[in-house]
């Protein structure tokens, strides 16, 4: 796009010695919108029809943090998933003209279709049997004061929240790292396997269940495949008992763009409206 | 920056012209709007005006600076300043900006966004281009983002390419050696232009052969056709004309006002990527043809807008 960029690629990826490269500048929909200073630059090499690496950087220096700490999680999803191709592979992350840059690699693939939820929950599986060794047994009634007062609203609807969850409270909750946007929008189904991109909601400590509970929800599988699916979750993190609407409170809890929703109370209306819906349908307890 | 001495001072912004406003609200109410901010604060003012004025709360607008190799040392001259959707994310990262506009009350409200933002390293003025009193290579960019065929109304030219060619040539006297002019503006190709109004509020005019479209404006509205937009080969004999022998064309996706997307006019395979992969193109006869390279490059004659990049 111009020559600080080409330099930056050039300099810290040595895979584009010799080669041509083009880039699409990019940012999501909304993002500028939301407040997001993050703007993203997709390489190509020479004709290639997939881009080989996406660079990251932030509009202004006071924003430098978005991309330290998304090249952080990069690196702390590499020791969890070990040489798997899941997630985007770290390369560089530094600093030209004050401004924070950082290099990951990208991935050739296509949009997932209703077909490919199989491969996308096994390569969930996978990621999640590598979690386990940081699996943590936690108190419910902890976890959820915390996410609660953690929450950007009124103290009404915090007293609401406190109310609504000694309803639904679970003792015991499973804490595992999430993706924490695993929706088909950061899928890439490719000849090689799955991947999953934007990583920048990572939970390194979250609600067990969060990403595979609200992809399978949200892509609309057929209840028996959803129950299956959550079972065989349940199995591999070693979860006795099902999904109940203390979990759903507590994920609805964790997510950060319902933390940081602006008019809070919309999601406590959601949350009784979600429940109702995945009790009646026996997806949750 | 200016040297000459201004017309007048108001609210400390130097006046080089008379106010002239423009903008898609009356002035009365852009004038309720800073008035708003003074008596109510941001807040207030977001809340009453944000879906009414063309609010720039977010820097994604001035995205097109990717483009160029901007550096935190560069000073830069912002052209039609406005409401300062470029000028306030420009000076966040260069070292100087010099904004102007021919509004007095878009310059107040700009003002105030900069204090807002706490960037002391904006000079603003109201003038015009060809006015203002600027020192020769004195600028590392210019941005004209939405002004060239605006500048094609100047009441000192009898045909608007005149205007916008002066108005190049003026930048071109501006910029340091090395600098860039950078431009945002429509395709006058453009498919929308099939469906909504030209700059000058009738259908169908950038398409009409100029010979055509100056006597049938004059007979709908009573005024001179001189809001003129080009294709690409326009504009590049345009900027030739003024002496900018450097260009280099983006396509800018879904505009040049907010640039979500872009990519080199001439990298196809970028832009089938993104016409494939990064847009929601659902009909699955449109992705189809967007794979045959031949559609793709007679696509891009229609595209709605070009940012342009231009170097002496």
């Amino acid at each position: 796009m111009n020559e600080i960029i080409e330099r930056i690629v050039r300099t810290h990826a040595p895979e584009s010695a010799g080669k041509r490269l083009s880039f699409i500048k990019l940012n999501t929909a909304g993002s500028p919108m939301r407040g997001k200073p993050k703007v993203l630059f997709l390489c190509f090499f020479n004709e290639e029809q997939f881009p080989a690496f996406c660079l990251k950087t932030v509009r202004s220096k006071g924003h430098n943090a978005v991309i330290t700490e998304g090249f952080g999680v990069l690196q702390q999803l590499e020791k969890i998933a070990g040489g798997k191709n899941l997630f985007p592979r770290s390369i560089w992350q530094g600093e030209d003209d004050s401004i924070a840059w950082s290099i990951e690699s990208a991935f050739a693939g296509r949009k997932p279709v209703a077909g490919d939820t199989t491969n996308i929950v096994d390569a969930y599986f996978d990621f999640a049997r590598a979690s386990l060794p940081r699996k943590r047994i936690a108190n419910g009634e902890e976890v959820a004061k915390k996410l609660i007062a953690d929450i950007d609203c009124s103290s009404e609807d915090k007293k609401a929240l406190e109310a609504l969850w000694k309803e639904v409270a679970i003792p015991e909750i499973i804490l595992l790292p999430q993706h924490g946007d695993f929706t088909p929008d950061n899928i890439l189904v490719a000849r090689e396997g799955v991947h999953v991109v934007d990583c920048d909601r990572f939970l390194p400590e979250g609600v067990a269940g969060f990403d595979i509970f609200y992809f399978l929800v949200r892509t609309l599988q057929t209840k028996s495949d959803v129950t299956a699916y959550l079972q065989k979750y349940c199995e591999i993190v070693g979860m006795s008992r099902s999904f109940s609407a203390g979990d759903l409170l507590l994920w609805g809890l964790q997510d950060e763009v319902v933390k940081k929703e602006s008019n809070f109370p919309f999601s406590l209306k959601n949350f009784t409206r979600w429940y109702q819906d995945l009790r009646s349908a026996k997806l949750i307890s | 920056m200016p040297k000459r001495s201004p017309v007048r001072v108001v609210d400390d912004i130097p006046l080089y012209n008379e106010n002239r406003y423009w903008g898609k609200v009356p002035e009365k109410e852009m004038e309720e709007g800073v008035h708003t901010i003074e008596k109510e604060g941001w807040e207030a003012f977001r809340k009453k005006y944000e879906k009414r004025l063309d609010v720039a709360f977010h820097d994604g607008h001035a995205d097109w600076r990717y483009e160029m190799p901007l550096t935190s040392d560069w000073t830069v001259l912002d052209t039609g300043a406005g409401l300062g959707r470029n000028t306030i994310p420009l000076a966040r990262v260069v070292k100087k900006v010099v904004a102007f506009d021919q509004s007095l009350v878009r310059m107040r409200y700009l003002k105030k966004r900069l204090e807002k933002e706490q960037l002391s390293n904006v000079e603003l003025f109201v003038g015009d281009l060809f006015d203002a009193p600027l020192e020769p290579h004195s600028f590392d960019m210019i941005a004209m983002n939405g002004v060239l065929e605006w500048v094609g109304m100047s009441d000192r030219y009898e045909n608007g390419r005149d205007g916008q060619l002066a108005a190049l040539r003026k930048c071109k006297e501006l910029l340091k050696p090395g600098g860039y002019l950078y431009i945002g503006i429509e395709n006058r190709y453009s498919f929308v232009y099939l469906h909504v109004a030209d700059h000058i509020g009738l259908m169908w005019t950038s398409f009409m052969p100029r010979f055509l479209s100056r006597p049938y404006v004059r007979w709908r509205q009573g005024l001179p056709y001189k809001t003129y937009t080009y294709s690409k080969r326009g504009y590049e004999r345009l900027l030739q004309e003024a002496g900018f022998t450097k260009q280099e064309f983006f396509l800018p996706h879904p505009g040049y006002n907010m640039p979500r997307m872009i990519v080199r006019y001439d990298d196809m395979r970028s832009l089938s990527y993104l016409l494939r992969n990064l847009t929601r193109v659902r009909n699955g006869l449109l992705r189809a043809c967007i794979g045959i390279p031949f559609v793709l490059r007679i696509y891009r004659y229609f595209f709605f807008s070009f940012n342009i990049t231009a170097q002496v």
